[in-house]
């Protein structure tokens, strides 16, 4: 029993230690280099799933909607296509018009940076 | 492309034999650790090929997260030190394409005529970690920078998507997948699952990511395959004829079609065109269905029907057993199992075991990484 429950603990442990490695506040400062280029930006859902079963770092956020937008072109940057978790529990279907927001992602660890990122917002 | 065809294709005169093949048990083995199910196929393998040990002169290990799922690393020595000889060994990983990427790197060190016999295995031990960390672990294989959020339901469930959208693909063609395999599994011993669905339990299980239901997902597994590979000349044993490797990008997004994986039609015709073999030709196929749009897809992709119509074929049975093209006659991923490391080996070990039995004349092994970023075709006859 004392060898499970160390096995598991462990575990955890290496879960955690994983989430610290990816958001640790140098990563973090890295993937937020591409917020100001992508905030406001408005695009179409070409194609979308509603997540109802996800891994640690997204369960406590299920369900939710996770699509491929395709990003409207403007005067300073062309059109590209990027995959985005939708807002809340907003179910998204292709077609529907999208602006990128900011919002926090809800993470089990309560160590670590408090991470947002960018979600797809109905419009 | 010529160029680069014939510098794939060299050495394709020489034969690689497969001497041996075993595969373990798949299924949640909650007795067995990660080394004792490679230690299995390990010596399960050399006694089929009814060689010494000694003469294995290399290994190549396939496994995508026993770092994660068991806290082991350094695999290659793991495996090693299970030889008096201590072979040398190296381990390949890309995510469920390990074991056909080994594959691969394998092939490529007989052919420059470095070993004339080594042996390719692969292991996963998946089940010690709930759903949740397991899900985190499978999904480290996306791109964790440009698809936040996604899992691997979710990805093929875009992909079914905008194959449903284009083609018309129904609830029920994807649920006669799953119906199918775990057909085929009730004659393979080895097989994780042992029962029967229907059209509706399929169709009526719990959804994972719309419109993926569990049933439409492969299992958790754990397991272990290993072949051996031999330039040496040998009598009547199976042979690897073809062989194909490509890649596209990572993340979805960066992929021109959703309807179809680019790197399995890439590898596809790469196999073929060493092999001087067509579609048609193929009698038996193991591909990769961790989901049941992945076998729509891949029997697609790989040549055997037109765009579009995989689901009517599926559903038509004309990929079951007794077909003139038997699809996942194991049960697959989806009824055979999924132990990640293990599965491109599994698939070839199976397919030797048809060649050698006579039940085929012609396999073909489609092995994919990720959502399709990685895939791996070999053709195996006589």
């Amino acid at each position: 029993m004392w060898v499970d429950l160390g096995r598991r603990l462990w575990f955890i442990l290496l879960v955690i230690d994983e989430i610290m490695i990816k958001n640790n506040p140098a990563s973090y400062w890295r993937k937020n280099q591409r917020w100001s280029a992508l905030i406001g930006r408005k695009g179409e859902v070409i194609a979308s799933t509603y997540i109802h079963s996800a891994g640690n770092n997204q369960e406590l956020q299920t369900p939710y909607s996770f699509a491929i937008v395709k990003l409207d072109s403007n005067e300073h940057q062309s059109s590209e296509k990027i995959e985005l978790m939708g807002t809340g529990h907003d179910y998204l279907q292709t077609g529907d018009r999208v602006e990128c927001v900011l919002r926090k992602n809800v993470s089990p660890d309560t160590t670590g940076v408090i991470e947002y990122i960018i979600k797809a917002k109905k419009i | 492309m010529r160029q680069i065809l014939t510098n794939y294709s060299h050495g394709a005169d020489m034969n690689i034999s497969i001497l041996g093949y075993y595969t373990t048990a798949i299924g949640e083995l909650w007795d067995r650790s990660l080394d004792s199910l490679f230690q299995e196929a390990q010596e399960g393998a050399i006694k089929k090929a009814e060689i010494d040990a000694h003469q294995v002169e290399a290994v190549f290990v396939a496994n995508k997260a026993a770092g994660s799922f068991s806290g082991q690393r350094h695999l290659s020595a793991l495996i090693s030190e299970m030889f008096d000889h201590c072979p040398p060994a190296m381990r390949v990983e890309g995510a469920c394409a390990s074991g056909g990427l080994a594959t691969l790197a394998a092939r490529q060190a007989l052919q420059s005529g470095e070993y004339q016999t080594v042996m390719v295995i692969g292991a996963e031990k998946m089940t010690d970690s709930t759903v949740a960390e397991t899900t985190s672990v499978l999904s480290s294989a996306a791109n964790f920078d440009n698809e936040h959020g996604s899992t691997f339901p979710g990805l093929y469930a875009l992909l079914a998507v905008a194959h449903q959208r284009q083609f018309g693909t129904t609830r029920e063609q994807l649920s006669a997948v799953a119906v199918k395999n775990h057909r085929h599994a009730l004659q393979n011993p080895l097989a994780q699952y042992q029962a029967e669905l229907t059209i509706e339990q399929v169709s009526s299980s719990q959804l994972v990511a719309d419109p993926l239901r569990l049933l439409d997902c492969s299992p958790v597994s754990d397991g272990a395959s290993a072949i051996i590979l031999s330039t040496k000349k040998v009598g009547k044993k199976p042979k690897i004829i073809g062989w194909g490797h490509a890649q596209d990008s990572l993340d979805l997004a960066g992929r021109k079609k959703l309807t179809e994986l680019k790197a399995t039609c890439l590898a596809a015709k790469k196999a073929y065109d060493i092999a001087g073999k067509k579609p048609r030709d193929i009698q038996q196929a193991e591909v990769h269905d961790c989901f049941t749009i992945a076998e729509i897809m891949a029997i697609e992709d790989l040549g055997f029907f037109k765009k579009g119509k995989g689901g009517v074929a599926t559903a038509n049975n004309q990929t079951t057993l007794g077909a003139s093209l038997v699809v996942n006659g194991s049960g697959g991923l989806k009824a055979f199992g999924h132990p990640v490391g293990a599965t491109g080996l599994k698939q070839i070990a199976y397919l030797a075991s048809q060649v050698e039995k006579g039940q085929c004349d012609l396999a073909l092994a489609h092995n994919v990484g990720g959502s399709g970023a990685t895939a791996v075709v070999h053709i195996i006859s006589h």
